[in-house]
């Protein structure tokens, strides 16, 4: 019989045969003390291993629980936007010492003073200025009201029962019931008619429920089907996070206020 | 800790602007070319940061905690991390998205903090083994076959080296059980 070290390394190492992996299996699954032995040693290959994670997965375990609790406190969301400041106030500063010491910046400078007399003159001719503060959270809600790839419609009487289904997810969608809705979605497939359209409806509701990842995962997935659908709300998700940098890489962000987001 | 390390990592959890632009100033660019270098881009390195940046802060907030380098190379670790793990989770999402759906953004983080934690506690307790344990450890780790081992560290046979990384395993294993943390963490 094989030693436990050897054993357990051979199927961390994935070389065990079919009967072995089978038997090891089984006695994980009846011996704590044996599963806990293999859960240490494959966390410590992940985590010191460099090329691989350990990657933890009980949420309900106390810790787990503790943390996020605290992540989810009003303080720590003030840490988050004041984390978020410091970082444009960063980017700022970048680019003004960039800028600085560019030796065609400093022809700009003189050049800048000569326009300098030019813009106070043209201001007696405006009566009112352009601000250079744009609220993109507006311009980001107009962008999302206008549904795009969600104008599926099921005409009464309709015998397609994903069709049906899609809209009874739609509906609750927009009733803000987002679990449900990916629930009752869950059933379908890539082979399933409509599909699209139900990569849509999961994508969104997992981003209204906040898990950002698996919502731009799904888009990456309707990409296949919709690139252009995709690609849309990939920049609002970007945008709703204030990510301008990943917003711009799928859709044209509006540099003054009556400009609409547009699709790149 | 050093006096110094320990006032920095206590003002940065207060969570001033004017501190962590400081901090940004200092430590962004060296992030930003690791993770550019690593297949990511800019955006990527300033999400990585910020993520890392709260990732400290919380943890600070929650138990004191001592580092025993500078807090530049700590934080720097923490955002190394923080990088493998995201290239890791893309990996899994391809293969198990359905198993990462009920993952929500605030699970995540909480996860990203318990395993920097595990992190810590095993490659705290490696650097406690013998230079040459340590070494064999780190190439077994790094999976890298016991033939080459046996080569670069001038064994007789794959076998002593395997009874070899099976006695220095051990006392890892045994280091890391004795810790209180363990017990905290081993079922996460």
């Amino acid at each position: 019989m094989m030693e436990d070290n050897i054993l357990i390394e051979q199927y961390l190492k994935g070389t065990l045969t079919d009967a072995q992996k089978t038997a090891f299996l089984k006695r994980l699954e009846s011996n704590a003390v044996f599963k806990a032995q293999v859960q240490l040693e494959e966390q410590m290959l992940a985590a010191l291993g460099e090329t691989h994670w350990s990657f933890a997965n009980n949420t309900s375990h106390a810790r787990v629980e503790a943390y996020k609790q605290l992540l989810e406190s009003e303080e720590t969301q003030l840490v988050k936007s004041t984390i978020a400041n410091a970082h444009e106030a960063y980017k700022i500063s970048q680019e003004n010492k960039s800028k600085a010491t560019n030796p065609i910046f400093k022809l700009r400078i003189v050049a800048s003073i000569a326009a300098i007399f030019m813009i106070l003159i043209s201001i007696f001719w405006f009566f009112s200025t352009d601000t250079n503060t744009i609220d993109y959270k507006a311009i980001a809600t107009k962008a999302w009201k206008k549904d795009v790839g969600l104008d599926f419609t099921v005409r009464n009487g309709t015998v397609d029962s994903t069709k049906v289904n899609l809209a009874k997810a739609l509906q609750l969608y927009k009733n803000k019931e987002y679990s449900q809705a990916i629930a009752s979605l869950q059933k379908y497939s890539n082979t399933s008619s409509h599909y699209k359209d139900i990569l849509v409806v999961r994508a969104l509701s997992y981003h209204k429920l906040q898990k950002t990842s698996v919502a731009l995962q799904t888009l990456d997935s309707l990409r296949a089907y919709t690139p252009r659908i995709s690609q849309w709300y990939k920049g609002l998700i970007y945008l709703e996070k204030n990510k301008l940098e990943k917003a711009a890489l799928y859709i044209h962000i509006p540099t003054k206020e009556n400009q609409e987001i547009k699709l790149k | 800790m050093t006096s110094t390390q320990n006032d920095f990592l206590s003002t940065l959890s207060k969570g001033k602007e004017e501190d962590i632009l400081v901090f940004y100033q200092k430590v962004f660019p060296k992030v930003s070319r690791f993770i550019v270098s690593n297949n990511g881009r800019v955006s990527d390195a300033e999400d990585i940061f910020q993520k890392a940046l709260l990732q400290v802060i919380v943890r600070y907030r929650k138990e004191p905690f001592a580092i025993k380098t500078s807090f530049e190379n700590y934080f720097f670790t923490v955002c190394r991390n923080l990088w493998r793990r995201e290239l890791n989770s893309s990996k899994l999402k391809t293969h198990h998205l359905d198993t990462l759906e009920n993952i929500s953004d605030v699970e995540d983080s909480a996860f990203a903090i318990v395993e920097q934690e595990r992190y810590e506690l095993f490659s705290e307790k490696l650097a406690l083994l013998s230079e040459n344990c340590g070494n064999l450890l780190s190439l077994f780790f790094k999976r890298t076959p016991y033939v080459t081992i046996m080569q670069k560290m001038g064994y007789n046979s794959e076998n002593v080296v395997r009874q070899r990384i099976f006695k220095c395993k051990k006392r890892l294993i045994e280091l890391i059980k004795k810790d209180h943390r363990y017990d905290d963490l081993k079922d996460i």
